[in-house]
């Protein structure tokens, strides 16, 4: 180095953006970057940006959960806290323990045979230590230590399971009829010894299944009737009583994961869970003995759902890869620690990119915001032959707004004391403001193309190196060069497959309680289409700014199917069209399939009571009446590319392009689509994801100081 | 950090092909196997020393199932004796009882734990010993997608969706022919055990009704079973009643049947 410090141009202001830029700018660098993050829009967060609407509500993107083994992300956060405290700033931001708060109840739905739903609650223990935290000495992942636990999960579910309510099981005495218990004993010894059976018979015959078609058609259709008898068995005379069913359907998963572990080898293959990832999730489940019962669980369907696995946002297509979904379903729950699930105190941009800002802000990180990426320029194209790499020369940006004083805009707004996000950009501080705002400008639209003027960094006097961090799904829009040139990249922009979201959030004047709705279970899912996964929000309306405080909010999400062709780029229409769509489907779930979990939100004549939702700042009568009342509440469609979500699907492992990759000199990558080492969309993905950009670029941190990197 | 002609940061670099490269990186992926090499064998631990091939094992852990069931019966025998003994000899409280229920409770607890090891070790032996056999390649195998979830009967929409299919079966079989095929869903949740058919009467002429309705859940259609006890000389004809749930004042419909000649 010659004294000079290193431009590094950030695209994109989320999770692994800001991740990058918190290991780029660590003191222990002394200086060496000088970091730009180029922002569109007005504020941070990407899929995770929340803004503060009218009476401070935050409103999300969409349901974020913080689970207990995203621990380069808790790190992350930890330290950012930290650094805020030291600064004399903690009294605003809190220490980190202010902001997340422990949760380990689940509660799952899945569709009666006989109508209707059913309703799972599980507890998860706590366990040692908290996320974050470094590993204890020694501790290494692996396939077999995932095994171990695999039996603890087991008997916890069979411990601690309820069903509407009842628990299977209690040891302890305290059922109330000794001979029920006797009688519950029994009946598990019997089911044990039979469900052993079934899935040793089960397993023979779909092994045989895979023999191939001749030589082996008898003893297949013969283990396969006698499998059948033995499920048959189990089900009439077991599974009869639903509250046995969610712990058979939990063990025949399980037992077919370890079948699977064992049958493929993978406690020894050098490719870890990758060996399976050509697999479709509940294709591996099914081939390994497991019964079509158990591939229809509540259980597996509630991790669909959370994964948004549906290919195309369409229910009847479940579609996570057999490799990344047993790697995060196996951190999920046996690498959490501390709690099951985080909840943040309030939004995530307040909670997570509040804070980040503050303190990167601090660190001497410029952000510029409304800068949208337009083109990224490549150097002139290498004679065949030519063993050197291409590298990027220029970034082009739509400047979609200016500040009106020349200065920095300044994002952050005041809310209970607290600093947040706005969900609308302050017009005020814009050249012409008041006009885009009249005009309605939509500044994180992708279909909004207005702008003030164009600007170009040029290599070498704007910046040095590039961490491109935006969507997937803009990739195509912003990197023609690039696809243009590379096949791997395009490969990687189809491959890589997203889907659209839609999400409403409610407040209401009635708690959950009062509604019939028995807590304390703080996320459901496996609910039904298309809002299958809802969330009590009860403790983040506190942090909002309501004269007269609602009871709760709730949030809903779930995928949002894509039409059969694609928006074209001039389709100015359509995320308002898809916006409606999703009103309408908000309003029609809360006149319906809510009423299941619901029945005291509905009045005698069985309608929605629509005056229980909070409207006006005084929260109580004010506002329309009926259905209409609902158009004061929130809702959107994730349909922009960027903010499209990333799911993994089978094989696309590799087309995924590391951060590390070197095919660009000065050019790294970073998201939730990369490869990342844990190729999921979800926060731990895209933090572990800009982790690695930072090393791609500085060398810091160590490989093997990422959490997991190193992991099956 | 390398450069080509231009360090980083300097003044714009004259020659166009002067820009900042990166470092190359140490490696370009994870390391996935790590870890599993060392301790393959912990996850059936081999303490016991057992080092035969995977059919011996197997006949060890079904031995082992065995041997843990009868476990648990013996246990709960003994400890059943032991109170009827203390019992008849006058020695036993009955401020005894919540104690001993609890431990007896508890000791049969673990005894099931145990009984679950052994049948996992079960399908994990089976599981080895036919490891070797090649499975199917990707995208071969079908499975069908989740249950849709529309919410409760009143949520559903359209008569389709309402509908709850009824196969009817007869004894002897042969005996008639359904003429009713679905019912209406029941509003609320409501067990097989919770549903009854009145008998069903001829729809004309004085012959004795059919009591005999039997109405079952099926699990691989997901609708109902009705299977209709037919008495020997029962009249030819048409036969129909009503099929209550408990849950609701309302019948899911009507099952009607035919007898043959």
């Amino acid at each position: 180095m010659d004294g000079q410090p290193i431009k590094v141009a950030v695209i994109g202001g989320g999770c692994a953006a800001m991740a990058a830029v918190w290991e780029l700018s660590r003191p222990e660098h002394g200086g060496r970057f000088d970091i730009t993050v180029y922002q569109e829009g007005w504020r941070l967060g990407g899929k995770g940006a929340s803004g503060r609407g009218s009476s401070g509500r935050i409103e999300e993107h969409g349901l974020h959960i913080w689970l207990g083994f995203y621990d380069n992300a808790f790190r992350m956060m930890r330290e950012c806290h930290s650094e805020l405290e030291a600064a004399g700033l903690g009294d605003i931001f809190g220490d980190w323990r202010d902001a997340w708060t422990e949760e380990n109840s689940v509660a799952l739905f899945s569709v009666a045979e006989r109508g209707g739903f059913e309703r799972w609650d599980t507890h998860m223990p706590l366990r040692a230590g908290l996320p974050g935290d470094p590993l204890p000495a020694g501790e290494v992942f692996s396939v077999t230590y995932y095994m171990g636990r695999a039996f603890d999960l087991f008997r916890t579910l069979l411990l601690d399971t309820t069903v509407e309510g009842r628990g299977h099981f209690d040891p302890a005495g305290e059922t109330a009829d000794f001979s029920d218990s006797v009688r519950d004993l029994a009946r598990l010894g019997r089911f044990a010894g039979v469900a052993a059976l079934a899935e040793a018979v089960g397993l023979v015959a779909s092994l045989l299944r895979g023999v191939g078609p001749t030589p082996a058609a008898g003893l297949t259709a013969l283990a396969e009737q006698a499998c059948e008898g033995l499920r048959a068995w189990l089900e009439t005379r077991w599974l009869a009583d639903d509250r046995r069913r969610f712990m058979w359907e939990v063990a025949d998963l399980a037992l077919a994961t370890m079948v699977g572990v064992i049958r493929f080898g993978l406690l020894t293959d050098p490719r870890g869970l990758d060996a399976i990832d050509d697999y479709e999730c509940r294709e591996f489940l099914r081939l390994n003995g497991a019964s079509v019962r158990a591939l229809q669980s509540p259980f597996l369907r509630g991790l669909f759902d959370l994964s948004m696995g549906y290919a195309g946002g369409d229910d009847n297509r479940p579609m996570l890869s057999a490799g990344q979904g047993l790697r995060g379903t196996l951190r999920t729950f046996f690498g959490y620690r501390g709690a099951f699930m985080w909840r943040m105190r309030a939004g995530m941009g307040d909670v997570v990119f509040a804070p980040l800002y503050t303190a990167l802000k601090r660190r001497g990180v410029k952000f510029e915001f409304f800068h949208r990426l337009t083109n990224v320029g490549l150097s002139p194209a290498r004679p065949p032959g030519d063993p050197s790499r291409d590298w990027v020369t220029s970034l082009t940006f739509d400047v979609q707004a200016r500040p009106a004083s020349g200065e920095a805009y300044s994002p952050l707004m005041e809310v209970s004391g607290r600093p947040c996000w706005s969900s609308r950009p302050d017009f005020t501080q814009l050249e012409d403001g008041e006009r885009m705002a009249a005009e309605g400008w939509d500044l994180e639209s992708h279909w909004d193309r207005r702008r003030a003027a164009e600007r170009t960094l040029t290599v070498g006097k704007d910046f040095d190196f590039v961490a491109l961090t935006v969507g997937v799904g803009a990739v195509p829009h912003v990197c023609r060069e690039i696809l243009a040139r590379d096949e791997r990249w395009r490969r990687m922009t189809q491959d890589v497959k997203t889907v659209a979201s839609q999400a409403f959030q409610i407040w209401l004047t009635e708690d959950l309680d009062s509604l019939g709705w028995q807590g304390p279970a703080y996320i459901t899912g496996a609910f039904a289409k298309p809002f299958d996964t809802w969330c009590d929000m009860a403790h983040v309306v506190p942090e909002e700014a309501w004269a007269k405080r609602p009871r709760t909010s709730v949030y809903f999400c779930a995928v949002l199917p894509d039409p059969p062709e694609p928006p074209r780029d001039d389709d100015k229409d359509y995320p308002a069209r898809r916006a409606e769509e999703v009103r309408r489907n908000a309003r029609a779930f809360l006149e319906g399939p809510i009423r299941a979990a619901w029945t005291g939100a509905y009045d005698a004549h069985g309608r929605f009571r629509w005056e229980i939702l909070a409207a006006g700042d005084g929260g109580g009568g004010e506002g329309p009446c009926g259905p209409e009342r609902f158009d004061t509440q929130y809702w959107r469609a994730n349909v922009n590319p960027s903010d499209r979500y990333v799911i993994h699907t089978p094989g696309d492992f590799r087309s995924r392009i590391s951060p590390l990759d070197m095919a660009y000199d000065n050019l790294t990558v970073a998201g939730d689509w990369t490869d990342s080492g844990f190729s999921s969309g979800c926060v731990e993905g895209a933090v572990m994801s800009g982790l690695l950009a930072a090393s791609a670029l500085s060398g810091s941190p160590r490989l093997e100081d990422i959490i997991a990197y190193d992991h099956p | 950090m390398t450069t080509r002609k231009k360090p980083a940061g300097a003044e714009p670099p004259a020659d166009p092909a002067a820009h900042a490269v990166r470092p190359e990186p140490i490696r370009m992926g994870p390391v996935r196997g790590t870890g599993a090499q060392s301790n393959e064998s912990d996850l059936k631990s081999d303490a016991d020393g057992r080092t035969e091939g995977p059919l011996n094992a197997i006949s060890e852990d079904v031995a082992q199932a065995v041997r843990v069931g009868y476990e648990v019966f013996t246990e709960n025998l003994r400890r059943g004796r032991e109170a009827a003994n203390a019992f008849s000899q006058g020695e036993y409280s009955l401020g005894q009882v919540p104690q001993d229920a609890g431990q007896t409770l508890n000791e049969l607890g673990r005894l099931l734990k145990q009984l679950t090891d052994s049948s996992f070790d079960i399908v994990y032996r089976l599981a080895e010993l036919l490891s070797t056999l090649k499975p199917p390649p990707p995208g071969q195998s079908s499975v069908p997608p989740f249950r849709s979830g529309s919410g409760d009967g009143a949520a559903r929409s359209g008569p389709a969706a309402q509908a709850l299919a009824v196969a009817v079966r007869f004894t002897p079989s042969g005996a008639g022919r359904a003429l009713t095929s679905s019912l209406t869903r029941p509003r609320a949740q409501t067990s097989p055990a919770e549903i009854k058919a009145s008998p069903l009467a001829p729809r004309e002429g004085g012959a004795p009704s059919l009591t005999e309705v039997a109405i079952d859940f099926d699990i691989a259609s997901g609708g109902l079973t009705a299977t209709v006890s037919v008495p020997q000389g029962q009249a030819p004809g048409v036969y129909s009643g009503a099929v209550w749930a408990a849950t609701q004042d309302m019948p899911l419909g009507v099952l009607a049947i035919e007898l043959a000649q």
